[in-house]
């Protein structure tokens, strides 16, 4: 009998709520705004799709939509336009700029901010280590901790983030990179699984005379694949099956190398053979993959650390202990430094 | 004739034992005023919040599915409704919650290079040493059950509800409930041995 067993014989397992009362009224007010903002932004996204299927309704030539109905289309409730400027509780604030920027408030605590964002904003945001400050566009999410950034949404899928101070975490499906002061980019990137595939989606709607190259029809045709084998991965994990997410990662770096997310597939594999599978041996062998494939990539750094501890976890101490070295010798203040020492300290 | 003094009750903040009493206790009872959002989240929101702690096992993500349950309760509850059913349709659409926030947490989880949570303001103040670290250990091990086996497993072994209760607030039958438990009863095994020294 296991251990849980044997517990769980003498009755449930003892846990308690980690939920912070607050005063109904205080909290009554906060549900009541969210469901408002939450509202405005549906109306708005309602608003924009019924503006764009007009234009586009109207660029195809498709048969005109009765009158009527354009009518009601374009003249669908006008949302409350969100304040230029919101002030969060912990001085935080968020500049909307353009005229159909929106932005919901979906959590305002003490430990978390989490915003959806539509358009564009600036956000300038009071440091605080021990508080989660979120900003969510449609496929991309930015993490903070207490700086000075701007989001312009770029299209239905993606978003540029301009960091002025200090310094963000970006992900997307399929990859995440650091940005700091100074830096920019347009994320999910160009190469990403998940944008080449809507992008090939989107191409194969809109007529084009020309024919292709032959090999734009290669490259085209190893970008959809390369990201097929992701998105195959994705959902494999997300639908709870593992093992399946394997051979689709391998693919990936196996036959495109030189591709920008093979790195990001071997790191995957490596989180899936360690984490899910428990298969410590292979997966350090991703983990270095993923870091001799870009040893400058944003990855590199974290795929140290996990060979590291998957090193161990495989039996082979010695060699995991020379990288977790190596990574202290090179990020001795580095995020995983603290579980670095305790490897080295068994 | 002189009309009869009214009967006042004090309303106070909705109490489950005084709801469904029968409308009238005598005929010159005043009706039940009906509860408004405060009083029920006053009532409900500790429950709601101790299901959600024990399902997600992370505080900043408990804030969020206790406040839209009840931004979903503005208008998916009628308030009539006798204090079971109320507590039933609270428990329902916080399994149904926190289900899909454990599905957009594995999603997340994809490109996350955050640092694995810390569970341990998690177990009971009243728990023994042992029984804190095997909760902090089953969690972490939960993280990597998908959320249809993880949530089932919780309510049975965490929650401590019978398995057909446990069914009906995952919306699904007996025999699958049952499946699904013991699905991720294996794997918490398998990954509790993987862990131990």
């Amino acid at each position: 009998m296991s251990e849980l067993e044997r517990q769980l014989a003498r009755g449930p397992l003892r846990v308690s709520s980690v939920w912070s009362p607050e005063p109904p009224e205080r909290a009554v007010r906060a549900i009541l705004r969210r469901r408002r903002r939450a509202f405005a932004l549906r109306a708005a996204a309602v608003g924009s799709c019924a503006a764009l299927a007009l234009v586009f309704g109207l660029r195809r030539g498709e048969s005109p939509v009765p009158v009527s109905t354009q009518v009601v289309a374009a003249t669908a409730p006008v949302p409350q336009r969100s304040e230029p400027q919101r002030a969060f509780a912990d001085g935080s604030l968020a500049e909307l700029s353009g005229e159909h920027s929106a932005l919901v408030v979906e959590a305002d605590t003490p430990s978390r901010v989490v915003t959806r964002l539509s358009g564009s904003a600036r956000f300038r945001v009071t440091e605080n280590p021990s508080r989660v400050f979120e900003v969510r566009t449609a496929e991309v999410r930015i993490r903070v901790l207490g700086t000075v950034f701007s989001v312009f949404e770029r299209g239905a899928a993606r978003a540029e983030v301009r960091v002025e101070q200090g310094k963000v975490e970006v992900a997307w499906l399929g990859g995440a990179t650091t940005l700091t002061a100074g830096q920019a980019g347009t994320f999910p990137p160009e190469t990403d699984g998940a944008t080449a595939l809507r992008q090939a989606a989107l191409d194969e709607r809109e007529a084009d005379s020309a024919p292709p190259s032959a090999s734009d029809a290669r490259a085209a045709k190893a970008r959809v694949t390369a990201a097929e084998l992701l998105h195959q991965a994705d959902e494999a994990r997300l639908r709870g099956a593992p093992e399946a997410a394997l051979a689709p990662l391998r693919q990936v770096y196996e036959r495109y190398p030189r591709d920008r997310r093979a790195p990001v597939a071997a790191f995957t594999l490596g989180r899936v053979l360690l984490d899910d599978l428990g298969r410590a041996g292979e997966a350090a062998s991703a983990f270095e993959k993923a870091r001799t494939l870009w040893p400058k990539g944003p990855l590199a750094v974290d795929a140290l650390a996990r060979e590291a501890e998957a090193r161990v976890r495989a039996g082979e101490a010695e060699r995991g202990r020379r990288l977790a070295n190596q990574y202290l010798a090179r990020h001795p203040d580095g995020k995983h430094a603290a579980a670095m020492r305790k490897l080295l300290a068994r | 004739m002189t009309k009869p003094a009214p009967i006042l009750r004090l309303v106070s903040p909705v109490r489950e034992p005084e709801l469904g009493l029968a409308p009238a206790r005598s005929a010159q009872a005043l009706p039940q005023a009906e509860p408004t959002l405060e009083t029920l989240y006053a009532q409900y929101a500790p429950y709601v919040a101790a299901l959600a702690s024990r399902i997600l096992g992370r505080a900043s993500e408990v804030d969020d599915v206790v406040q839209e349950v009840f931004a979903l309760a503005v208008r998916g509850l009628r308030r009539r409704e006798d204090p079971h059913q109320m507590k039933g349709w609270f428990g329902k659409v916080t399994v149904r919650l926190c289900t899909r926030q454990l599905r957009m947490r594995r999603l997340w989880s994809l490109v996350d290079l955050a640092a694995d949570p810390s569970y341990d303001r998690l177990p009971d103040a009243g728990a023994s040493p042992e029984e804190r670290q095997l909760v902090m250990e089953v969690y972490r091990a939960l993280d990597r059950i998908p959320a249809r086996e993880r949530v089932p497993w919780t309510l049975r072994n965490v929650e401590g509800e019978q398995l057909e209760r446990v069914a009906s607030l995952c919306n699904c039958s007996l025999a699958t409930a049952k499946r699904r438990v013991a699905a991720a009863h294996d794997k918490l095994n398998k990954y509790l041995r993987e862990k131990a020294p």
